[in-house]
């Protein structure tokens, strides 16, 4: 494989994770939290033919949008909320356990969803790419 | 294959995650709903903004409304109209603390087993047997039938649900993401419920099984000796010495026996409210005040709660202009002022709740007996919703006293006693009315006019105008007693058992302008013995007695005079006991901690300020000497009761020898110095052990009492724990560890008037604002905020946002 493609799959993973994190967002300023599930199976499926980490990719996208979300909230909130709310959890009493909780309870099903997605379209790939991989 | 495999697992493992993140399980809330920044529990993070003005349309109202909020986020709500005043009453209420205001009917209504799962059940059941929802139902209905108190009622449900409907998931309060619940319409039953809810929190408590217990153990004179009902050292709310006048001549029929002595000890299933839920208030007249003009005060002591159990508000429409303390469910004020007067409340503590032991005829209980009939049994099912299961039903009983609450199918022992309760908060009355009517009263007449009107909860009412006058009544719907009626469990087969009236409200004890130039209560015995009618109650012993020298020694008095007395330390239980004890406390030989615990008691000023090591080891001390005296009193969960600290005092002054000091478990018999010396040294044990298990607190009252405004909730992460304060239970800054002034008022009224405030806790109830808990630090250091009671129309540099709303 060239040093090109290489670049280029590489590249993809950012742009499928960048797809993710704006659909995503946009979508879920007006529908339930869980409109993240078929927004990242389908870019799961859609996106990237030859991306090796979709969960990656997926966990990072949402991480980055929740926690970033939260950061920003809790900014204007001089922490107020987060550091009555951490206390509900067996984590260090402080706004960033919260906010990477967060982002990390974020990440985890959309990449796992991204992950789904990604399975699901290798049904539909010709066989040398399946084994390609 | 393997890929088929793998994307079966990846799909189950999303789908699990989904299922996970959607609902909620045992305590987790549905993580994706919660945590969503979008939707979930950031969205309630309020974000710190300066001035705002804004400008918006709700169906419902009828002209325009102008809703000014102050730097401590108190409305200042001016209408145009009462009706649109009220609703807005509701709105900004709602929108401040609706979770706080569906919890609490929920748990007077006794529907918490609803959205929290099958574990409240039993306490949805309590509630419902005791009544409550029943007796909102009768003042509802009451309520409902008066033009004045419908309008208000109604328009303030109108305004709650205006801000309901407009609220979408994301926008719920916090509480009820982490509970997973949804708000439902408010109705004007809430309303009725929320004042039964105050009702029993005030007039719940009663002793007649105690007394009952007691007297079948020891004999009526020996209960007489431990629970005098006049004790000597009596000040009374109303001076001693003061003339009644009884209008009603006809005199209680008084029956042969005074209780039911036939019967086996019992136990008592329900919970009551804590009998600490005091209050002092008070009004001096111009004689005593630096301004020559009347101040009035008042502190109501109920459970530290967050959201706060208060919500501060100012009211003006045409007709009416009234700033104070209200109850987030209920419109008006409850403790405030107007442009003329100003009001307060203390507890009555006069026992108005009754037993009366029922026969059924049966085990089908559908007839009871009263004197040689049978007469028919009503019945009332009640249905309880429950989380995740079938809906649970209950059968209530009635008789002519009321619901037969104590049954062997909810008695956890299955005694098979049945007693039915008789309790004024179940009759029909109409205290919003009542409190509707004081918001706008102008003068004497017109307050004792509106208070007529309310029935249960009994208060004090202290009232203070600004052409001077000062007053203050124990008012309320109290029983006409024969001797002792009321005071043990009573015989529900006799009709000549029942209640035979009530006293009228012109002779409720009442003064206006006493000479000695202050009005006063501080849930004492409202009179002395001469009073002309019967009452039996659970009455203070000692911040009555502080109170009253305190107010008779002041001239030129000033609202900053009044604060000190609010927040005065000084322990007057301990400066009677402490001598006593010492000098009774036989030579032996001390360890070094002893000896230093007994210096710094001795060097001790009995004010139980924060930073003092002294009042831990005379509250354990007293409450060990206390376990040890009256062990008698614990037998086999019956229920007892041992003298109160007071009681305890008095009697052994007169009772040196008495048969309760000997521990029966033991051979040897104890005597008084050996139980005080004994209790001496465990409490510095226990005071030690404390230190050992707190080695990073110091050993300060303040540390060891713990005081904790806590979270409706029981959430400790959304309550404030250790908060610095000093004081105790019988002391007149009443805050031990759960209770304390949920509200201190101190206002001299008039147009030129000072007005003082402050509440433990904030005016919203989002642990996401910066006014969910901003008064406590000012609350605990005995602090005041200057409350702003603005003209129509006054712009204020105090104003932080301006909400314009049009119909």
């Amino acid at each position: 494989m060239s040093t090109n493609s290489i670049r280029k799959r590489r590249a993809w993973f950012w742009y499928r994770m960048l797809i993710c994190i704006v659909v995503s967002a946009t979508i879920q300023l007006v529908a339930p939290w869980w409109s993240l599930i078929p927004v990242a199976m389908l870019i799961g499926f859609f996106t990237a033919p030859m991306n090796k980490s979709p969960f990656l990719a997926g966990f990072l996208a949402l991480f980055l949008l929740w926690a970033c979300w939260a950061f920003w909230i809790d900014l204007e909130n001089n922490s107020i909320l987060s550091e009555r709310v951490i206390r509900l959890f067996p984590l260090p009493h402080n706004s960033l356990s919260l906010i990477l909780l967060t982002g990390f309870l974020g990440g985890l099903i959309n990449g796992m969803a991204m992950l789904t997605g990604d399975i699901f379209r290798r049904f539909f790939l010709p066989e040398e790419e399946k084994y390609y991989r | 294959m393997g890929r088929v495999l793998k994307f079966i697992v990846c799909l189950l493992i999303t789908g699990a995650l989904f299922w996970v993140y959607q609902n909620k399980s045992g305590e987790i809330p549905p993580i994706g709903k919660f945590f969503s920044p979008i939707q979930g529990f950031w969205n309630n993070a309020e974000s710190d903004k300066s001035f705002t003005y804004s400008s918006s349309n709700i169906v419902g109202l009828k002209q325009p409304v102008t809703v000014q909020f102050d730097d401590r986020l108190v409305p200042h709500i001016f209408a145009k109209n009462e009706a649109d005043l009220y609703f807005m009453q509701g709105y900004i209420t709602a929108q401040n603390r609706l979770w706080q205001m569906d919890m609490q009917t929920r748990v007077a209504g006794g529907r918490l087993a609803e959205i929290i799962g099958p574990k409240l059940l039993e306490r949805d059941r309590e509630s419902r047997r005791l009544g409550l929802s029943w007796g909102a139902s009768r003042s509802h209905a009451l309520m409902m039938a008066n033009p004045q108190s419908r309008l208000i009622a109604t328009s303030y449900c109108n305004g709650v649900n205006a801000w309901i409907s407009a609220l979408k998931p994301a926008d719920y309060p916090l509480e009820y993401k982490l509970l997973d619940f949804e708000p439902e319409a408010w109705t004007t039953m809430k309303t009725a419920l929320l004042l039964k809810y105050m009702s029993n929190m005030l007039t719940g408590y009663e002793t007649d099984f105690e007394m009952t217990n007691i007297a079948k153990l020891y004999g009526i004179e020996t209960l007489n000796q431990l629970f005098p009902e006049f004790p000597d050292s009596l000040d009374p709310v109303i001076p001693k010495g003061t003339q009644f006048v009884r209008t009603d001549t006809i005199q209680p029929i008084h029956p042969d026996s005074t209780y039911p002595s036939q019967l086996a000890l019992l136990h008592n299933p329900f919970s009551r409210p804590d009998p600490g839920y005091g209050s002092n208030n008070w009004a001096i007249s111009g004689s005593r005040s630096a301004s020559g003009k009347p101040i009035l005060c008042n502190d109501p002591h109920l459970g530290l709660n967050l959201p706060s159990i208060w919500y501060e508000v100012q009211l003006h429409a045409p007709g009416i202009n009234t700033y104070g303390a209200s109850i987030p469910g209920a419109p008006c004020v409850i403790s405030g002022f107007n442009e003329d007067v100003a009001w307060g409340i203390t507890n009555a503590s006069t026992d108005v709740k009754d037993w009366y032991i029922v026969t059924f005829k049966d085990k089908f209980k559908q007839q009871y007996l009263l004197d040689s009939t049978w007469k028919p049994v009503r019945t009332l099912v009640e249905e309880f919703h429950v989380k995740g299961q079938r809906s649970v039903f209950d059968t209530i009983r009635f008789t002519e006293h009321g619901p037969v609450t104590y049954e062997e199918t909810f008695n956890k022992r299955h005694e098979t006693v049945n007693m039915a309760l008789r309790w004024t908060a179940h009759d029909f009355s109409n205290e919003l009315v009542a409190i509707y009517q004081l918001n706008k009263a102008a003068n004497h007449a017109d307050y004792l006019k509106a208070t007529n009107q309310f029935d249960c909860p009994g208060q004090n009412f202290v009232f203070a105008a600004a052409n001077g006058d000062i007053a203050i009544r124990h008012n309320g719907k109290f029983v006409k007693r024969y001797k002792q009626q009321g005071r043990f469990l009573l015989d529900g087969t006799k009709s000549n058992t029942l209640w035979q009236g009530f006293v009228p409200d012109s002779d409720n004890p009442h003064v206006l302008n006493p000479e000695r130039g202050f009005v006063s209560s501080a849930n004492q015995h409202p009179t002395d013995q001469s009073y002309p009618y019967y009452y039996t109650g659970t009455y203070d012993y000692y911040r009555n007695r502080r109170l009253n020298r305190l107010l008779s020694n002041l001239q030129n008095a000033k609202p900053a005079d009044m604060m000190k007395i609010q927040n005065d330390n000084f322990n007057l239980c301990a400066s009677e006991l402490l001598p006593y004890f010492f000098a009774l406390m036989p030579v032996a030989d001390f360890t070094t901690t002893e000896k230093e615990a007994a210096r710094e008691l001795k060097n001790w000023t009995y004010i139980n300020d924060t930073d003092v090591g002294a009042p831990i080891y005379f509250q354990l001390w007293l409450d060990g000497f206390m376990e040890k005296l009256w062990d008698e009193f614990k037998v086999d969960q019956r229920a007892l009761l041992a003298p109160s600290f007071f009681e305890t005092w008095s009697y052994l002054k007169r009772f040196p020898d008495s048969d309760f000091i000997d521990d029966k478990s033991t051979t040897k018999t104890e005597t008084l110095p050996f139980l005080i010396l004994q209790s001496f040294r465990n409490a510095v044990k226990l005071a030690d052990n404390w230190q050992t298990e707190n080695p990073s607190k110091p050993f300060t009252w303040a540390n060891y009492k713990n005081t904790t405004a806590l979270h409706l909730s029981q959430q400790l992460a959304f309550s404030i724990s250790n908060i610095q304060t000093g004081g105790n239970e019988d002391i007149l800054n009443a805050t031990s560890s759960r209770k304390g002034a949920s509200w201190r008022m101190i206002v001299s009224p008039g147009s030129d008037g000072e007005f003082w405030g402050v509440y433990p806790g904030g005016q919203s109830g989002n642990p996401g604002s910066k006014h969910y808990v901003d008064f406590i630090d000012q609350w605990a250091k005995g602090k005041y905020y200057q409350l702003l009671f603005l003209k129509p129309g006054e712009k204020h540099k105090r104003i932080q946002h301006v909400n314009q709303f049009n119909p």
